[in-house]
């Protein structure tokens, strides 16, 4: 976190100075080590293993908040008859499918209403939990993690002594956790210890998402997802479920909880997008959304564009000749492409790939015989666009323009904005219904100066909503309607705009030092509805008083009978805290008022989630897809089962165990550096500070393979060959893991083949994989081997003849045209 | 703490009386070695990128040193202990716990001109480029230096250098352009976590003995300041104007441990000796040529 | 927003109000005490120090045996080219040859005292090329002679030059227009300046942070006018040679 979030980081060490204790688990000891108050090196991509006996010993010791477990989780939930856990089926849950590679969730569910708060139900969650955990043993931490038991016992101790009503514990993560094939169940693992020890929906606790760009929350908010619509509206699929706007609705809406307003959400989206095309008679204009048929995530795209299934892309703010997975092979894709637009600050690899990238240096690819025709547009940088960002908190901030863009670089909002209206323009006559979508989206946003940049406030207002009637900016998404007389781009976002005025702009820090002043409610707005702690309800006890003075939140005020507090509470302000539901109750009137987690249907915590998880409703440690070990929690189940695999010659997965490759390796980033290299690879006063891709390796491994600090060494895998410099450091240390040792080596993943400071990628060493949720890669956690000297051959020649072979013909109508001027 | 003495040539532009003693205190102890202030002191005084190399045990310092173009330099010590392999097979699955206090074992230091009350740099300077400020920081006028390079050696801390290509020499001014708009300078505003701290003299060095007594109450026994707080005879350079907390010896930072203006050390008696020798070749060399003509004429 | 007022020329400038600041700028540099980590409500200093705690936490350190490793060099080593030590070596010979003038003078040798002034001028003025050769900024030599600065050997050195040279030129000069005692006077003067000139050469090395140096301060000075009273007189014996003074003459011995 110090070296990719240095300045979040100042309030970890504040907090340090307030007497937190901080501590460290990181394959790799970074700068963030150096400032924690404990580093604990573990083995890259065994965290579930480590956090699983972090569960254990809690459950064991009875660590846990009782009174938070037993009214705020489904802890005491009894679980379907049907469910069969890792425990019963040698590693998998009940409901795989090993055809498909899919898990059938149905089995998973709840017995329906039945409880026992006793908790003693051999059925009920926590005794689901505690059989699940059973086999997370010390001894298992140290074999799979390489981490003694007294580190273990360290943490445990940690945690348990600053949890509780007088104290809250937090996780900080980032990619650590995500960038693996099991990824989204190691921050499960880290929420149900969180809900264990009752450190969510109070303050200093919760589970931080450290996140990455600088609006990249906001990407997933108003998301550049593929499967998601604004304000996490699931993407419509070609299924009969989604086959109309009812049909939509009522396979999305939940009967209880927040998500009951679900048709209000969506319906209200499509009003900000159609306009008034939009009737309720034409289903608000659902049938022409696009839908989706499968995966097509980047990596599914990426291989599809390599099979010649993609004609043309827009890469806007991105730099995947880098910064992608397997990046010789996404590299290839972009060449069998017929168009390419590339928006940047700079001319990044993605751009000149086809005339400088390593396959054309090393003679594997000619210039002449890739054909896609590439468009560099120049792109406006953040200080020259007023925009927002929304950070990991949620918090959404204005910024205006500091300086104007230089020569023809536009903003991303210019260039979309212009290129619809253009678009539009061909289709302006058109009749046919397919055509609907585009003719009729309400697109008529100002433009502003010379440039004609559109006016990016009226953006935010939209997206905000307002009343169709009356054009009046609506204050909160409780205001929206399923009848079409609201339009907002994205309920969470509501709010925003509230009584006209951008809050998002607001730099209001407060009294830092009355009461409370820390929550400080007039800086920037944070969704939803300005609230900075979600499910903030559980900071105070089932009878709605806080917890204990020093970690007050938001309570219930007997007198005037409603909820109040330091922030906005997440909760409906009149519900009392002795609120029970009518047995035919449904929607927010099902959520007693002791339920703070009022996104779920239950309103409770899920330490076992019966449905929303692709790989079992809970975490179980797989190894990474390629791990030198065999997995010693389940041994007939080595990795995720469920996971995209992406099996094919060019995409080679490296065995588990494979002699070949002991080494494990992992991914990282610079402080000095941002990403694929496109900003900071090309600024001076930053490459003189890191000047060289390099690799860390410990003293073992380099004195065994004869590598010497500061000279070259090469790392191998079946993808590729990349050299590096060699910093060989103790702050590496080689793992005792399952009776062998295990040595670790990082890479930062900054380097590139263009721009002044080149160097070879970490990313061509990759293989791609998607975890099962969200189709990351498993970039953190990869074998490979290292050896002295610097890189013979082509550096991804491993591929060149499995990609040329799966190089599709080009058809007649495509062939280069010998006068560019003579084409139509 | 003695104060800058007064010295021949310094801007007095504030009417109202002197302006207190402004300086750094730098604590090593918050710092999260991100290398802002290096970068943003490049950026406010446009100083070129002078390059930097991957050295063997050069941790993540890759620009080595302070120099003509380096104003803020942030310094990367390595210094964690060598580890056994763990043992195999595990017959004792006693793991070696990993160490509790990781602070000492990466040492990051943001190092700058000390801004010495007795300062090498200034008192070599023969053209005046050196001055004391009315902040009485030492600061270096590159419209007046002619590169002469008498201060490079003359600093105590190996911190002015010259610039090869520009020919003049070059070191941190404490941002004297910003704190004449009553700006804290750009490393410090930069610093995420406050590590450096810019402010008067006086407070600083009250703030960072109390950082000091705070360190050895939680039983970091090895803090000090370097450059602050000594007794008379140990002083460095009659007291630095930017001072530093360390936790381990100075020379682990590449620091000596003793220093003063060498000019202030040396000038008098190496001139009286000098003066003393030089007189007396002249009389030998008149004594020796009057004996010589008169033997020559006696003969 | 409020640029910033006046520029170094402009009378504003030094008169500039102490309200006339930049945007962003706060009265008291009070953007600096906006601090995080410490501050009422961090424990970052909380503790007293006892009286003598900090100056003793930094003598143990301080004075404890070396540690092992050590990072990085400790000083800049001078920048200096070959063109210093030569300076050094004329302007040390020139003063040894205008003491060979005086000594010349007074034992009553006037004619050789005349060409050991010429030595001394000749060589002398080598040393302004060699000097100005060395600098980074060669135009801006006269920046020594900007101010007057006791203290920096540098400057009093390039002082005594300047007075040498100009005492060395103007005693040739008389000797030349044929006024002797004019010469011999400005001849002793000139060799007055040069036992600074010849000596403070030392000194300017031994006020320098380089340890050999600065540890030989008593030694240096001494050292280089002796051999610049050995280089001034052979040098002038050279002269005399080659200007047909007698080998038996005792300016020769
Ligand atoms: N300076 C800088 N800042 C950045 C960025 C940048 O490029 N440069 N990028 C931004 C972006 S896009 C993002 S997403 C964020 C990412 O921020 P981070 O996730 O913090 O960044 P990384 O360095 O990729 O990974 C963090 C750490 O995870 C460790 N790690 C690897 N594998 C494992 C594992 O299996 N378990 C555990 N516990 N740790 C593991 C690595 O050693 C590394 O130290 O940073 C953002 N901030
Ligand atoms: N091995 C490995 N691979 C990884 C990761 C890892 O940890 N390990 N991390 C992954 C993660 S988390 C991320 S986020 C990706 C990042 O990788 P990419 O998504 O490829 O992002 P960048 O390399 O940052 O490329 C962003 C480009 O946007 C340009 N840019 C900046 N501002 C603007 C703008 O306003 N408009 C436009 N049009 N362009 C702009 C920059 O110049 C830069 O070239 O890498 C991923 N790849
Ligand atoms: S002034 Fe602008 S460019 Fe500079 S740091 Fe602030 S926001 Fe960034
Ligand atoms: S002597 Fe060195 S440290 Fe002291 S003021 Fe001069 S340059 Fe800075
Ligand atoms: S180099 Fe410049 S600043 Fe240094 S002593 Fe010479 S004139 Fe002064
Ligand atoms: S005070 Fe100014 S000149 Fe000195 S190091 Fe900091 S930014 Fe650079
Ligand atoms: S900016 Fe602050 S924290 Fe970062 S390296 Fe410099 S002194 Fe350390
Ligand atoms: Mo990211």
């Amino acid at each position: 976190m110090a070296e990719a979030h240095p300045v979040g980081f100042r309030w970890v060490m504040k907090a340090k100075e307030r007497g937190a204790e901080v501590i460290h688990i990181d394959p790799r000891f970074s700068r963030t080590s150096r400032l924690a108050d404990r580093h604990i090196p573990i083995r890259a991509g065994s965290d579930t293993a480590f956090l699983g006996a972090v569960i254990r010993e809690v459950l064991e010791r009875r660590a846990y908040f009782h009174e938070y477990v037993v009214h705020y989780t489904n802890a005491a939930q009894l679980v379907s008859e049907d469910f069969r856990d890792t425990e019963d089926l040698d590693g998998v849950f009940s409901g795989l499918d090993p055809r498909t590679g899919r898990y059938d969730p149905s089995s998973w569910a709840y017995a329906a209403g039945e409880r026992d708060e006793t908790l003693e139900h051999p059925r009920c969650v926590l005794q689901v939990l505690r059989r699940h955990f059973a086999r997370y043993t010390p001894e298992m931490v140290e074999r799979i993690c390489g981490v003694s038991r007294t580190d273990l016992a360290y943490v445990v101790d940690a945690i348990v002594a600053n949890s509780g009503r007088e104290r809250t514990t937090s996780f900080c993560y980032a990619l650590g956790w995500t960038q693996h094939a099991s990824g989204a169940q190691m921050i499960r693992a880290a929420a149900i210890l969180q809900l264990l020890m009752g450190n969510v929906g109070r303050p200093g606790g919760g589970i931080m998402a450290l996140r990455g760009h600088a609006s990249i929350q906001g990407s997933t908010d108003i998301p550049t997802l593929y499967d998601s619509l604004p304000g996490y509206l699931p993407m419509p699929h070609a299924g009969a479920d989604h086959a109309t706007l009812a049909a939509y609705n009522g396979a999305s809406r939940a009967r209880d909880g927040w998500w009951s307003n679900f048709d209000r959400y969506s319906v209200s989206l499509l009003k900000a997008w159609f306009g008034d095309a939009a009737t309720p008679e034409n289903d608000f204009g659902f049938g022409h959304l696009p839908r989706i048929s499968g995966n097509h995530s980047h990596f599914a795209t990426s291989l599809r564009a390599l099979d010649g299934g993609v004609d043309g892309l827009f890469v806007m703010g991105q730099n995947p000749a880098v910064a992608s997975q397997h990046a010789g092979l996404q590299r290839r894709s972009l060449a069998h492409l017929k168009w390419l637009v590339v928006r940047d600050l700079a001319e990044i690899e993605t751009a000149t790939f086809w005339r400088d990238g390593p396959e054309v240096r090393d003679g594997e690819l000619r210039t002449e015989d890739i054909r896609t025709e590439v468009f560099l547009m120049p792109a406006a940088s953040h200080v020259e666009k007023p925009g927002s960002f929304t950070n990991t908190n949620r918090m959404v901030q204005f910024r205006d323009k500091a300086l104007d863009p230089p020569g023809d670089a536009r903003s991303e909002l210019w260039f979309v904005h212009h290129l619809f209206k253009r678009v539009r323009a061909h289709y302006a006559a058109s009749t046919r219904a397919r055509d609907w979508p585009i003719v009729n989206l309400r697109w008529d946003y100002p433009e502003r100066g010379a440039a004609r940049e559109p006016d990016v406030e009226a953006v935010l207002r939209e997206i905000n909503g307002y009343d169709v009637a009356t054009g009046r900016v609506l204050d909160s998404f409780t205001d929206l309607q399923d009848d079409g007389s609201t339009a907002s781009g994205c309920w969470i976002y509501t709010g925003v705009f509230a009584g006209g005025v951008n809050r998002a702009r607001s730099r209001d820090p407060g009294d830092l030092d009355a009461p409370g002043g820390w929550v400080s409610p007039g800086w920037g707005f944070t969704w939803p509805a300005n609230r900075h702690v979600i499910y903030n309800r559980a900071s105070a006890d089932p009878e709605g008083r806080p917890w204990s003075e020093r970690k007050a939140l938001v309570w219930w005020d007997e007198e005037r009978q409603a909820w109040t507090g330091l922030d906005v509470p997440d909760f409906p302000l009149d519900k009392a805290p002795g609120y029970r539901p009518p047995a035919d109750a449904s929607g927010m009137a099902a959520i007693a008022g002791d339920r703070p987690f009022i996104l779920t249907a239950d309103g409770l915590g899920w330490l076992y989630a019966p449905t929303g998880l692709h790989d079992g409703p809970l975490p179980a440690h797989y190894e990474p897809i390629e791990s030198p070990v065999h997995n010693a929690l389940y041994p007939s189940q080595a990795s995720n089962p469920v996971a995209t695999r992406w099996s094919r010659p060019d995409n080679p997965a490296q065995a588990t165990g494979d002699p070949r490759f002991p080494v494990v390796a992992t991914t990282f980033r610079l402080t000095e550096h941002h990403t694929g290299g496109g900003m900071s690879r090309r600024l001076p006063w930053l490459v003189e500070l890191q000047p060289v891709m390099f690799a860390e390796l410990d003293p073992v491994l380099a004195a065994d393979r004869g590598i010497e600090d500061g000279g070259w060494l090469t790392i191998v895998t079946e993808r590729a060959q990349i050299e590096a410099r060699a910093r060989v450091t103790e702050r590496l240390r080689p793992l005792r893991v399952d009776g062998r040792v295990v040595h670790q080596i990082g890479l930062p993943y900054h380097w590139g083949f263009a721009g002044p400071s080149t160097g070879d990628s970490a990313n061509d060493l990759g293989v791609i994989t998607g975890e099962p949720n969200v189709s990351i890669q498993e970039s953190k956690a990869f074998t490979c081997d290292v050896r002295a000297g610097r890189r013979h051959g082509a550096t991804t020649a491993a591929l060149s003849t499995v990609v040329e072979r799966a190089m599709v013909k080009p058809s007649e109508d495509d062939l280069p045209v010998e006068n560019p001027e003579e084409r139509p | 703490m003695s104060s800058a003495a007064p010295t021949e040539i310094a801007i007095h532009r504030h009417p109202g009386g002197a302006p207190p003693r402004m300086g750094f205190f730098t604590d090593t102890t918050v710092c999260i070695g991100c290398k802002a202030c290096e970068v943003a002191c490049k950026q406010w005084n446009d100083l070129p990128a002078d390059g930097g190399e991957l050295r063997a045990g050069g941790s993540y310092d890759s620009t080595y040193d302070l120099g003509a173009n380096t104003w803020r330099h942030v310094r990367f010590v390595e210094l964690l202990e060598p580890q056994p392999l763990p043992s195999i097979p595990a017959a004792s699955l006693d793991l070696v716990a990993a160490a509790a206090v990781p602070g000492d074992q990466w040492l990051f230091m943001s190092d700058v001109c000390r801004h010495c009350t007795n300062a090498g740099c200034l008192d070599a300077c023969p053209t005046g480029a050196l001055i004391r400020t009315e902040h009485q920081t030492v600061v270096l006028q590159p419209d007046v230096c002619n590169g002469c390079g008498y201060c490079v050696p003359a600093c105590p801390f190996g911190v002015v250098a010259r610039d090869e290509d520009d020919g003049r020499a070059g070191k941190c001014t404490l941002c004297y352009d910003r704190l004449e708009d009553g700006m804290e300078p750009a490393c410090a505003k930069a610093c995420p976590t406050d590590s450096i701290r810019f402010g008067e003299h006086a407070e600083l060095v009250e703030l960072a003995s109390r950082r000091v007594a705070e360190l050895h109450a939680r039983g970091i026994e090895g803090a000090y300041l370097y450059g602050a707080g000594d007794d008379p005879e140990l002083e460095l350079a009659g007291g630095l104007g930017a001072f530093f907390l360390l936790t381990q010896p100075p020379e682990r930072f590449g620091l000596p441990a003793h220093a003063d203006s060498p000019v202030q050390q040396n000038v008098v008696p190496a001139t009286a000796a000098a003066l003393g020798a030089a007189a007396a070749w002249l009389g030998t060399a008149i004594a020796v040529t009057v004996a010589a003509s008169r033997w020559g004429r006696g003969r | 927003m409020t640029p910033a007022v006046g520029a170094p020329a402009s009378p504003d400038w030094a008169a500039r109000p102490p309200e006339a600041r930049v945007a962003g700028s706060a009265a008291a540099f009070a953007d600096a005490r906006g601090a995080v980590t410490y501050g009422d409500d961090t424990d970052y200093a909380r503790a007293e120090p006892r009286p003598g705690q900090v100056a003793a936490a930094a003598r143990r350190a301080r004075g404890g045996p070396r540690p092992g490793p050590v990072d990085g060099p400790f000083i800049h080593g001078p920048v200096w080219s070959w063109a210093v030590p030569a300076y050094f070596w004329a302007g040390g010979a020139a003063s040894g040859a205008a003491f060979m003038a005086v000594a010349c003078d007074t034992a009553g040798h006037h004619a050789e005292a005349v060409i050991a002034r010429r030595v001394a001028l000749g060589v002398v003025a080598l040393a302004p090329p060699l000097l100005i050769g060395d600098l980074g900024r060669r135009a801006r030599f006269l920046n020594v002679l900007r101010v007057f600065k006791p203290r920096s050997p540098m400057n009093l050195g390039s002082w005594a030059l300047t007075a040498f040279g100009l005492g060395a030129a103007g005693a040739v000069g008389a000797d030349l227009a044929g006024r002797p005692r004019a010469g011999r006077r400005l001849g002793a003067a000139t060799a007055a300046v040069g036992t600074y000139l010849g000596s403070y050469t030392g000194v300017l090395l031994a006020s320098t942070a380089v340890p050999v140096w600065s540890r030989s301060r008593g030694a240096l000075g001494p050292l280089f006018v002796t051999t610049a009273t050995g280089t001034g007189a052979a040098a002038t014996r050279l002269a005399f040679a080659a200007s047909g003074v007698a080998p038996e003459h005792p300016a020769r011995r």
